[in-house]
């Protein structure tokens, strides 16, 4: 009883000092997080609520990576990505289950964004691909919305 | 046998025996090496190698795990001293009374040198890990204390962002703990530069595109290993012995280093390009080791010579964004080299080697003492000849 909350002690300073550390980011991690809520205020304008889910990670250059999202039938959902000013091209693409690739985006240079009504609820995965990106690592952003 | 006959026998005989005082034992422009920098030892046993290796691989495991437990990000913020995020990040490893004496010291210099360097907040973060001298034997494992070398953990596909630089214990450590201050500044920073090596580069310029990446990787980082952008010093070669003047090379080294190594020096641009893009070939992946160690006497044989400063020159020469441009670049490495040079990669690397080398001499070359002599007993022969064929006409 006595090691488990000085274990919970010890978890809840780690969290307290590394949290903050976490959230400051350096300067090209903060330009993400700007663009981000930038692009939250934008679309809360017109109608879109909060993000259900965001992300910021950095990625090389020709580097890529997915994460999973869970999307409802019938519910329309806005994916938009945004990247730190060393970044020139930024793809989103969104696959099944399967693997199919249901909504693409790989024109929009430094913005893209993907709009699909998922037919089923299912688990679908957002892959990020850093196109282009003059100096290594950028970072980039990206937040699901429903419509 | 008639007299005149044996005395031209005893002639030839006589000047084979000069000639072969002349020329033996074999010279061809090579004398023998002077040991002006360590005492002559034997050649070690092949298991006397063995062990060595074995050695050299279970330091380089050590120096790998420490910088994976001292760099981590996770580890970083409660290891190190406060960093404002605009310079290195320093985590002396050692005793607390050692490490709170060494640290404010490393930190001050750390930042000049990061200043020097033109560095300021960088995507890549650094950490430097110094090792504190310490005194202790762990039962027959190989003793820690190593060659004075850095060793560098990159930043790879689970951690794009750190660069992790150990610095063991050795002269300027133990020298800051016996006089509690930094005694020689620039020397010491100099030397702090030079041990930043390839971090410096990922700090200044990012992770590197991925053809330039696997490209450093499969040579063990050996064109950027000292970062040295910043000084417009020229330097010199100090295989050339104490005397640059005299330009006498140390033939011990010069024949350790590789036969591009070595052609490059005489000047052959086939030859410089060859040793500068050594290592392109292959695929671009991430498979290439994390960890670069350099082993104890690794500027004896080198791929290129002076290999360890080239990309420093290369970016004073172009300057920062066409290297930039360079680093990043997702073109075949020999492309962008040119591109970011402006002609092809072993003329540039012929003209660059002639700023701290003369011309390594190369192929047979008769020394000028040999070729005097031979001219002396051609003429003399010619001379004899010629006076006994006046002495033999028939009036």
């Amino acid at each position: 009883m006595r090691r488990s909350g000085t274990l919970g002690v010890i978890a809840v300073l780690v969290l307290a000092v590394w949290a903050p550390l976490r959230a400051q980011g350096n300067r090209w991690e903060r330009q993400v997080s700007d663009q981000l809520q930038r692009a939250v205020t934008a679309l809360h304008g017109k109608g879109v609520g909060r993000p259900d889910l965001t992300r910021i990670a950095p990625l090389n250059s020709e580097e890529s990576e997915s994460f999973p999202v869970t999307l409802q039938a019938g519910v329309g959902y806005l994916i938009s990505g945004v990247c730190d000013d060393d970044c020139t091209s930024l793809h989103l693409v969104l696959a099944n289950a399967a693997n199919n690739e249901v909504a693409v985006d790989r024109a929009s240079e430094n913005f893209p964004v993907l709009r699909f009504t998922p037919p089923e609820t299912t688990r679908y995965r957002v892959k990020v691909t850093m196109a282009a990106c003059q100096m290594n690592p950028c970072w980039y952003g990206v937040a699901v919305y429903r419509k | 046998m008639a007299r005149g006959v044996r005395v031209w026998v005893a002639v030839a005989i006589a000047a084979c025996g000069i000639v072969a005082v002349a020329y033996l034992p074999p010279r061809g422009g090579v004398t023998a090496p002077e040991l002006r920098f360590a005492a002559r030892v034997p050649q070690p046993t092949p298991a006397r190698l063995r062990a060595q290796d074995v050695a050299e691989r279970w330091r380089a495991t050590q120096a790998a795990i420490r910088l994976l437990e001292s760099a981590h990000p996770l580890v970083r913020p409660f290891s190190a001293g406060g960093s404002n995020g605009a310079g290195p990040t320093v985590i002396v490893d050692g005793p607390d009374s050692t490490a709170s004496l060494l640290h404010p010291m490393l930190v001050a210099e750390l930042d000049t040198v990061w200043r020097q360097l033109g560095l300021g907040e960088t995507k890549v973060a650094v950490v430097v890990v110094f090792e504190a001298p310490r005194f202790m034997y762990r039962g027959s494992a190989p003793p820690e204390e190593r060659s004075g070398n850095a060793s560098y953990l990159l930043p790879d596909s689970a951690d794009r962002t750190t660069c992790g630089v150990l610095i063991p214990a050795g002269y300027w450590s133990i020298n800051l703990l016996r006089v509690r201050r930094v005694e020689r500044v620039a020397q010491f920073r100099e030397w702090l530069k030079g041990n930043l090596g390839p971090c410096a580069f990922y700090a200044a310029y990012g992770n590197p595109g991925k053809p330039v990446r696997s490209w450093l990787a499969r040579r063990n980082f050996d064109l950027a290993l000292y970062p040295v952008w910043d000084n417009p010093g020229r330097h010199r070669l100090w295989a050339l012995g104490q005397d640059p003047a005299m330009q006498r090379w140390w033939w011990d080294w010069v024949y350790n280093q590789s036969l591009t190594a070595v052609a490059c020096l005489a000047r052959r641009p086939d030859a410089c390009r060859t040793a500068v893009l050594e290592g392109v070939e292959g695929a671009f992946d991430d498979s290439g080791p994390r960890v670069v160690t350099l082993g104890q006497w690794w500027w004896k044989s080198q791929r290129l010579v002076a290999a360890e400063r080239y990309l420093s020159d290369v970016v004073r020469e172009v300057g920062h964004d066409r290297f930039q441009r360079f680093w990043s670049s997702t073109q075949p490495v020999d492309t962008a080299l040119a591109a970011m040079l402006k002609m092809p990669v072993g003329e540039w690397t012929v003209g660059w080697e002639r700023r701290f080398a003369p011309e390594l001499p190369l192929g047979a070359a008769a020394p000028p003492s040999a070729s005097f002599l031979a001219l002396l007993l051609a003429a003399a022969a010619v001379g004899s000849v010629a006076l006994a064929a006046r002495r033999r006409q028939v009036r």
